[in-house]
């Protein structure tokens, strides 16, 4: 394995059900993403994009297959340690944002690391404050916001603790084309910026096209487009 | 840690309506629990009292022993026994008694009489008894098994020399505390002769100081005049009426005297006088142990002189609380050279031993087992008290978890740990645990101190609250067990949450795959039968959640039915209650004079809401009585009077009228009287062995006229029989007026009486009317004894009681109804705010407002209807098996089917009104969104 690296996927496959109506969500894919990589993962609905960002969450088990992240095998991790390579090496984007209605922009923002007990570095708070235009917002709640805005929220969320790996999925699917031109933007700035890695699934081609790589999921099988 | 705790508490104060639902359900839960406890605990605590007013507070009664020890001994070893005993370290509490009481035997009929007369430093007095007792100990622990009076304030461990004399003493005689008195007694032995006239004048003064039928009762009863019937009159001696020593007797015996000085420590409060004659009284000497008086020298000194000696001797102790209590006793009995087994066959007898109270005590083993039953069932009653608790508790989380499982995932998703998902709910748990519990708990305490003070200051002094720690301890410990239980399950749901999507679909994907039916065969419905079937397929789709919310609601139905019946049940037992004739003051009169004093002493004071005078004229002799029977077939008591009662319009209209449909005016138009039949009996005239079972009530009118021969010269005619269950045995009823628009009643009294009834208007000048009543009972001389009631405790007691009893149900029925509206609010409102985008989805489709309104309505009656039927067919089976035998052990009629019938008519009503009323939050939120 090379040093350079950061995500390696080994023959994965998801099943659900079983018998002739079980569904293979995923079949033996395998790849490798590097650090710094922007990937792209685009496909029909229902072709397990979904369930392939997952498992790289850690969000759900496999039926079979190996996922190493850092060189280190996430598939053998139990619960707790699940919990800390969330906490500490993915950053989640999702389409429905997905808000804690009860907590404040900055309360949001903050929850991965108050989750983990880190103190915040006040600057690059700051600075996402601003990248992401909710200075002003900081103290509203997320039903006084627009769709644009909880999305930055869960954005500046999930860039807070400086993640290695970012998954999105399909962060732009529910916001306009100019805040979805945005939101991109601050994304590959992070990326460049921080060395992060970021996949991305998205059904956009103007989008995926912006991708260091774009992987396009079919009936569970990944293939690899450039 | 901090920021989890700062997250729960943003939950708990930004959701408010979630919060305050959750919060109600859980203070509720815990003050049902609650309630139980503090009954529990002050049930025990009434029921030791009234142990220690009935029995005392000592442990065991050791009189059997002491009089086993005085069989062998002499007093001076007793003396020393009674003392180790009382020091024995094993002792902590005793008291000690030993009584000897001397009187002379009367003979009425012959005329002769044993006075006592007393020489007080040379001032003379005469008594008809000499009583000495001795006392040692705490006098705390005695009560009326021992002689619990006003003198053992004088009493203690280690009071010595110490001697009390009757307040006459003091009084008449002018001697005080710390003066020496020698008392002289010499036994009298005197006859008079019937015929002679000294015993003459002595009648005669008895005749002018009382009335005629007391005097009447100097003669005694012969044999004869009991077997025809009478009853027997408690035999009274002349000295008791007049002051006898005044009239020389026709032959004196004088006895040897005996003489004995004493230091006088203090006097009696009161003496018990007799009203007809003060001088006829007793010398009552209380003394500690060691009395320097020795009453049996008097009787071996008058041989001559039949008197008569009795001698006994008691003592109680309670038993070193630190050890235990075989083993204490044990030691006691063996240092006064008992053995083991003297404890098993001496204090063997139950009786001599307060085993209720040591049971109450828990410090009975064969006492707790015979309490097995009664724990058994409140163990139960508290198991399904606990069990509605714990599920509306755990309904109360689950809906709160559920709402949250989204964000439960997301923070999953942030990488927080299931440890962390379980901290944050049990924060909220803690929360819940902090304010809830304590305000449960101090509700139901509250609430049933209330409860208990009103029956205690109502004149029921055993009842009393009493927070018993270990069964407070116990019933908090189960509320915070319950909450616990319930914030780990929902928690333990809540952290195995790992995608959003999952959540969003309560639940992980399923592994066998789930099986739709197939297409209905009419896809086309109505818009009310699409309805319908939306809502049940909603409803089903959530199995679990309606499973436990129906089961929980269904528990608490099942306890508002169990509740609703007993009240039911209990209507015509309050009825009956009711029924009873209740007056505060009662008092026989005996002559016209003294009902003309108590007419104006009573009828026109405003203190007394009720002057009634009712009289009575006595009697009709066997033969006539059986005469009677036979001629109109009703049953009367060969061994009771038959009497003539005088009834106002009152009573009249409160217990006979539905009975004979006879308005009263048309009854005293008559002229006549009516027979009363009392009801007990069956179709054949028999008393009936079902007290239950009673007659059917009903008027005969005689059709051929019968006089009832009230006299020689009265004769009154009947006019018919009427039976009804508040009959009076043996009794004719004719209307007052009657009775006093008779010009020569004053004749009639002369072998009848007149019971004067009073109720006292406000019970706060209760008093200063027996301070009226008293004194109307002292200007006439009125004999205390026997003839007065004073029923007022009674009767506010038992007032007290049913409002205790109405306030108790309606608590708990109260608590149940919210508890089911908020648990059932919770449950809707959640099903509501889960389906929100489904809802807004339906909307957009076409639903109107109406039809969405319609859907929560439908939703929350279906889980009030399951809630029913679970709760009616528990209901239903505990009823039958429980409430029917225990109810057949009370003496009343109970409808049992048309009651049932009946519960579940109401329980059907409120639990509509219930789901009615549930889903108003629901609508509210859904009109809030879709405005």
């Amino acid at each position: 394995m090379e040093n350079n690296t950061i995500i390696k996927a080994e023959h994965l496959i998801k099943k659900y059900g079983e018998g002739e109506s079980a569904l293979l969500a995923l079949n033996d894919v395998s790849f490798e993403i590097n650090k710094g990589e922007f990937a792209a993962v685009t496909g029909e609905s229902g072709s397990g994009k979904t369930t392939l960002l997952n498992a790289l969450g850690s969000l759900d088990r496999l039926t079979s297959g190996k996922i190493f992240i850092n060189g280190s095998d996430i598939t053998e991790k139990n619960d707790n340690e699940l919990s800390y390579y969330r906490r500490k090496t993915v950053g989640f984007i999702f389409q429905s944002y997905n808000l804690i209605p009860v907590l404040n922009v900055m309360e949001n923002i903050l929850l991965p690391l108050n989750l983990d007990s880190t103190p915040p570095d006040k600057a690059f708070l700051e600075e996402l404050l601003e990248v992401t235009g909710l200075s002003s917002k900081k103290n509203n709640y997320p039903h006084e916001l627009s769709g644009g805005q909880q999305q930055r929220v869960s954005f500046a969320r999930a860039l807070i603790h400086k993640p290695p790996i970012i998954l999105a999925d399909e962060p732009t699917g529910n916001l306009d084309s100019k805040n979805s031109r945005e939101i991109i933007s601050i994304l590959k700035n992070s990326i460049k910026k921080y060395n992060q890695t970021l996949v991305l699934i998205t059904h956009d081609g103007s989008i995926a096209s912006q991708a260091d790589r774009i992987f396009t999921m079919s009936d569970g099988i990944l293939t690899e487009r450039r | 840690m901090k920021h989890l705790v700062s997250l729960s508490l943003k939950y708990l104060s930004r959701q408010k309506l979630r919060s305050l639902l959750t919060f109600l359900c859980i203070t509720l839960s815990v003050f049902l629990v609650g309630t139980c406890a503090a009954y529990y605990g002050s049930t025990l605590r009434t029921l030791r009292n009234q142990v220690i007013s009935e029995d005392g507070s000592w442990e065991v009664d050791i009189s059997s022993l002491l009089r086993e020890l005085e069989r062998d001994e002499t007093t001076e070893q007793i003396n020393e026994k009674v003392d180790i005993i009382s020091n024995h370290i094993n002792t902590e509490e005793s008291f000690f008694t030993r009584s000897n009481s001397i009187s002379g035997d009367f003979n009425t009929e012959f005329g002769t009489y044993i006075r006592f007369n007393i020489d007080l430093d040379g001032r003379k007095t005469n008594v008809s008894d000499l009583n000495v007792f001795e006392c040692t100990g705490d006098p705390d622990i005695t009560n009326t098994v021992y002689s619990s009076n006003d003198t053992l304030t004088y009493f203690s461990k280690d009071s010595k020399d110490v001697v009390i004399l009757p307040q006459w003493v003091h009084s008449e005689f002018g001697y005080n505390v710390g003066d020496t008195i020698t008392l002289t007694i010499t036994p009298n032995f005197d006859t008079y002769y019937r015929e002679s006239k000294i015993y003459s004048d002595a009648l005669a003064e008895a005749a002018k100081l009382t009335t005629d039928r007391v005097y009447h009762q100097i003669y005694g009863v012969n044999s004869d005049q009991e077997v025809e019937g009478y009853h027997k009159y408690t035999s009274h001696s002349l000295d008791q009426l007049v002051d006898i020593s005044k009239y020389e007797p026709d032959e004196r015996i004088s006895g040897e005297p005996i003489a004995v000085s004493l230091k006088i420590s203090g006097f009696r409060n009161i003496d018990q006088v007799n009203p007809n004659n003060p001088y006829y009284r007793s010398l009552d000497i209380y003394t500690s142990f060691g009395s320097p008086i020795n009453l049996s020298v008097l009787i071996e000194r008058n041989p001559d002189i039949p008197l008569s000696s009795h001698n006994s001797i008691g003592g109680a102790l309670i038993v070193n609380k630190n050890m235990d209590f075989d083993d204490g006793l044990i030691g006691i009995l063996e240092s006064v050279g008992l053995s083991e087994d003297d404890f098993y066959s001496l204090l063997a007898d139950e009786r001599t031993m307060n085993s209720t109270l040591l049971t109450l005590e828990f410090r009975s083993a064969m006492g707790i087992a015979s309490l097995i039953p009664f724990m058994v069932i409140g163990f139960v009653i508290a198991i399904i008290v606990w069990a509605i608790a714990r599920f509306v508790i755990d309904n109360a989380f689950e809906m709160s978890v559920q709402e949250r499982s989204v964000q439960f995932a997301t923070l999953r998703v942030m990488g927080a740990s299931k440890a962390q998902i379980i901290t944050l709910i049990f924060t909220e748990a803690f929360f819940y645990i902090i304010t809830s519990v304590p305000i449960g708990i101090a509700a139901s305490f509250l609430l049933c101190k209330k409860v208990m003070g009103m029956l205690h200051n109502s004149g029921l002094k055993t009842f009393e609250f009493h927070a018993n720690i270990a069964i407070a301890f116990i019933g908090t410990l189960l509320c915070i067990i319950g909450i616990l239980i319930s914030a780990y399950t929902s928690a333990i749901w809540a952290a195995r949450k790992l995608s959003p999507t999952e959540a969003m679909n309560f639940g992980k994907p399923r592994k066998k795959e789930r099986r739709f039916r197939k297409s209905e065969k009419k896809p086309y419905m109505s818009s009310k039968k699409f309805m319908t079937k939306y809502t049940m397929r909603n409803i089903t789709s959530k199995k679990s959640r309606f499973i436990i919310s129906s089961i929980a609601l269904g528990m608490g139905v099942l306890l508002f039915n169990i509740f609703i019946m007993l009240s039911l049940c209990a209507k015509p037992l309050l009825s009956e209650l009711d029924k009873v004739e209740s007056y505060d003051f009662r008092i026989d009169l005996y002559s016209m004079e003294h009902v003309e004093n108590a007419e104006k002493a009573f009828s026109d004071n405003e203190l007394f809401s009720r002057c009634e005078f009712e009289f009575t004229i006595a009697n009709m002799d066997k033969e006539e009585t059986d005469k009677l029977r036979e001629s109109l077939n009703v049953f009367s008591y060969p061994d009771f009077y038959t009497s003539l009662v005088s009834i106002n319009r009152r009573l009249y209209d409160k217990y006979y009228l539905s009975v004979s449909n006879i308005p009263y005016d048309d009854f005293v138009a008559s002229g006549k009287c009516m027979i009363l039949d009392p009801a007990q009996l069956n179709s054949k005239g028999e008393v009936a062995e079902d007290e239950a079972s009673f007659r059917e009530e009903k008027y005969v009118p005689l059709k051929e006229s019968y006089t009832y021969q009230a006299s020689d010269e009265y004769g009154f005619e009947i006019m018919g029989v009427l039976t009804t269950q508040y009959a009076h045995y043996n009794t004719f009823i004719i209307p007052e007026e009657i009775i006093m628009d008779n010009p020569d009643l004053v004749d009639l009294y002369s072998w009848s009486w007149c019971t004067l009834k009073l109720t006292i208007n406000d019970a706060n000048s209760y008093d200063k009317c027996r301070e009226i009543f008293n004194k109307f009972i002292k200007d006439n001389m009125l004999n205390t004894d026997e003839l007065i009631n004073d029923n007022f405790i009674e009767n506010t007691g038992r007032k007290s009681f049913i409002n205790a009893v109405k306030i108790i149900a309606l608590a708990v029925i109260l608590t149940i109804w919210l508890i089911g509206i908020f648990s059932m609010t919770n449950t809707v409102n959640t099903s509501v705010l889960n389906r929100q985008r489904e809802l807004s989805m339906m909307r957009a489709v076409g639903m109107t407002k109406k039809q969405l309104y319609g859907t929560v309505i439908l939703e929350s009656i279906l889980f009030s209807a399951s809630a029913c039927i679970i709760g009616t067919v528990l209901g239903t089976g505990v009823m039958v098996v429980f409430l029917k035998s225990l109810l057949a052990a009370l003496p009343i009629e109970v409808s049992f089917i048309t009651d049932a019938a009946l519960t579940i008519m109401i329980s059907v009503v409120i639990n509509l009104a219930i789901a009615v009323l549930a889903s108003l939050p629901g609508i509210s939120s859904l009109s809030k969104k879709f405005k």
